[in-house]
């Protein structure tokens, strides 16, 4: 139940939250698979995208300009992300970000290094992450992903405008 | 610390260390200024006792043609030489046992110092002041001072239009400065006095229709100060002169600064992500065990 004093965007931002982690949830069954073409290499079926019958139905979850594509296989899931981006300054500062997390890939090691075509960033799990980590854990953390960016943006995008208001202010009101 | 200083740290503190040492030593320096502006402090082979600095700057013929050369004379006098050191735009000597006639060793620093501040501050003066005496002027000084950048000061009735032409080698700093440049032209709603700012990207402002070399391209922002006859009297002009000369390295500073601000913030935020990333990796089982005689041994 939203409290009254919640913005009405907010339920709305759970309820697109929830459809993706039950999109995710249910998508992360995987398992080792062997390529079927070459001998003794084990790929991401998802990546590779070379038997028809490995691969599951992609997946577009969208609202207005955000939307996340779930593409899955047997044995690996890759998550695209594309991130809302209402103006200019936006669009430099999500590049950016991108950019900077991207670099960082080998930290986060189920980030992908470059997002897929139409997309800001992308995540690539195998089932050798699943083995390693909780899923409910991953999933969890893909969703507060998501909305932590979210925030950063809009954070530093304030933080940019008030700096811009300081500095104009203390530079004009020397000459009055 | 929001405003950029006009006067130079280098030569403050190396006249400064100068004037207060023992015994006087041969110095040998070149120091750099915004702007590109270059500075070379030495001792000249005249004596131990003096030292001579020389300024350099790109635009330093324009500089001079438009009062400079007069404005120098009146602030250092006898200090400054009348020819300058070779490749240099102007020189200072000063005799570093006799400060000058109203100069005191304590504020003979920071009158070397303000050097390139009086350099770049003369043409504008030599505007405000001509407007005032209501002499003939020019139509539009244009000045250089940058590899791809230039100021042009424009007379207009009472007022003095100031146009800067910035050049923007990243394209990302093209939209951090729009979202300045707005607050800068907004800033008129709560500044009653300041001056009127307007920005345009690419397209030069009417005022510099028909002047030659304007360069506009995506890369260049015009950003145009409307000064007013308060911001030109003669009380307010030498402040007046301080902000503007430094407005275009002020800009990007700032536009840096928020670049930095934002990296750091970018950082606190990967952290906390990774954090939460680790909670998803089970703890590793402590694999060390022992068998019933004591033995103990490591599982992999």
């Amino acid at each position: 139940m939203a409290a009254p004093s919640a913005p009405a965007g907010a339920g709305k931002q759970r309820a697109y939250l929830s459809c993706i982690r039950a999109t995710i949830t249910a998508a992360m069954c995987l398992e080792n698979f062997g390529s079927q073409l070459v001998e003794r290499h084990n790929k991401p079926e998802v990546e590779t995208k070379q038997s028809k019958e490995l691969l599951l139905n992609p997946l577009i979850v969208s609202r207005n300009k955000e939307k996340v594509l779930v593409e899955a296989s047997i044995n690996s899931l890759r998550i695209s992300v594309a991130i809302k981006k209402s103006d200019d300054i936006e669009v430099v500062l999500a590049k950016r970000f991108m950019r900077f997390l991207t670099q960082r890939a080998e930290n986060f090691v189920i980030l992908r290094r470059k997002p897929v075509e139409g997309y800001d960033i992308s995540f690539l799990v195998t089932n050798a992450h699943t083995e390693r980590m909780y899923k409910h854990k991953l999933v969890d953390f893909i969703i507060q992903f998501m909305e932590d960016i979210d925030k950063e943006i809009s954070d530093i995008r304030l933080t940019v405008n008030a700096r811009a208001r300081v500095v104009a202010q203390e530079y004009l009101k020397e000459f009055a | 610390m929001l405003l950029l200083e006009t006067s130079n740290r280098i030569l403050e503190n190396l006249v400064n260390d100068r004037l207060n040492a023992e015994k006087f030593e041969t110095v040998e320096v070149m120091a750099a200024d915004f702007d590109g502006v270059q500075f070379h402090i030495s001792t000249p082979s005249e004596g131990k006792n003096l030292l001579q600095i020389s300024i350099q700057t790109r635009c330093g013929a324009e500089l001079l043609k438009f009062g400079g050369a007069d404005k120098l004379k009146a602030i250092y006098g006898p200090l400054l030489q009348a020819s300058p050191e070779a490749g240099y735009d102007a020189t200072l000597l000063v005799d570093l046992s006799a400060p000058p006639a109203g100069q005191t060793k304590e504020t003979l620093a920071k009158h070397i110092a303000a050097f390139k501040r009086h350099l770049i501050a003369a043409p504008f003066l030599y505007v405000f002041e001509a407007m005032e005496k209501k002499a003939a002027l020019p139509d539009i000084i244009a000045i250089h001072y940058r590899d791809q950048e230039a100021f042009y000061i424009k007379p207009e009735g009472d007022r003095v239009i100031v146009i800067f032409d910035v050049n923007f080698k990243d394209a990302d700093d093209i939209v951090f400065s729009k979202v300045f440049l707005q607050e800068f032209a907004d800033a008129r709603r709560t500044i009653s006095n300041a001056p009127a700012v307007t920005f345009s990207q690419k397209e030069p402002p009417l005022e510099l229709r028909g002047v030659k070399d304007v360069k506009a391209s995506e890369s260049h922002g015009f950003i145009s100060f409307v000064l007013f006859p308060n911001h030109t009297a003669a009380k307010s002009r030498e402040k007046v002169v301080d902000l503007i000369q430094t407005f275009r390295d002020y800009l990007h500073y700032h536009i840096k600064c928020s670049k930095a601000q934002m990296h750091t913030s970018m950082r606190l935020r990967v952290e906390s992500l990774l954090q939460i990333l680790n909670r998803a990796k089970p703890e590793p089982v402590d694999s060390a065990k022992r068998t019933i005689s004591g033995k103990t041994f490591k599982r992999a």
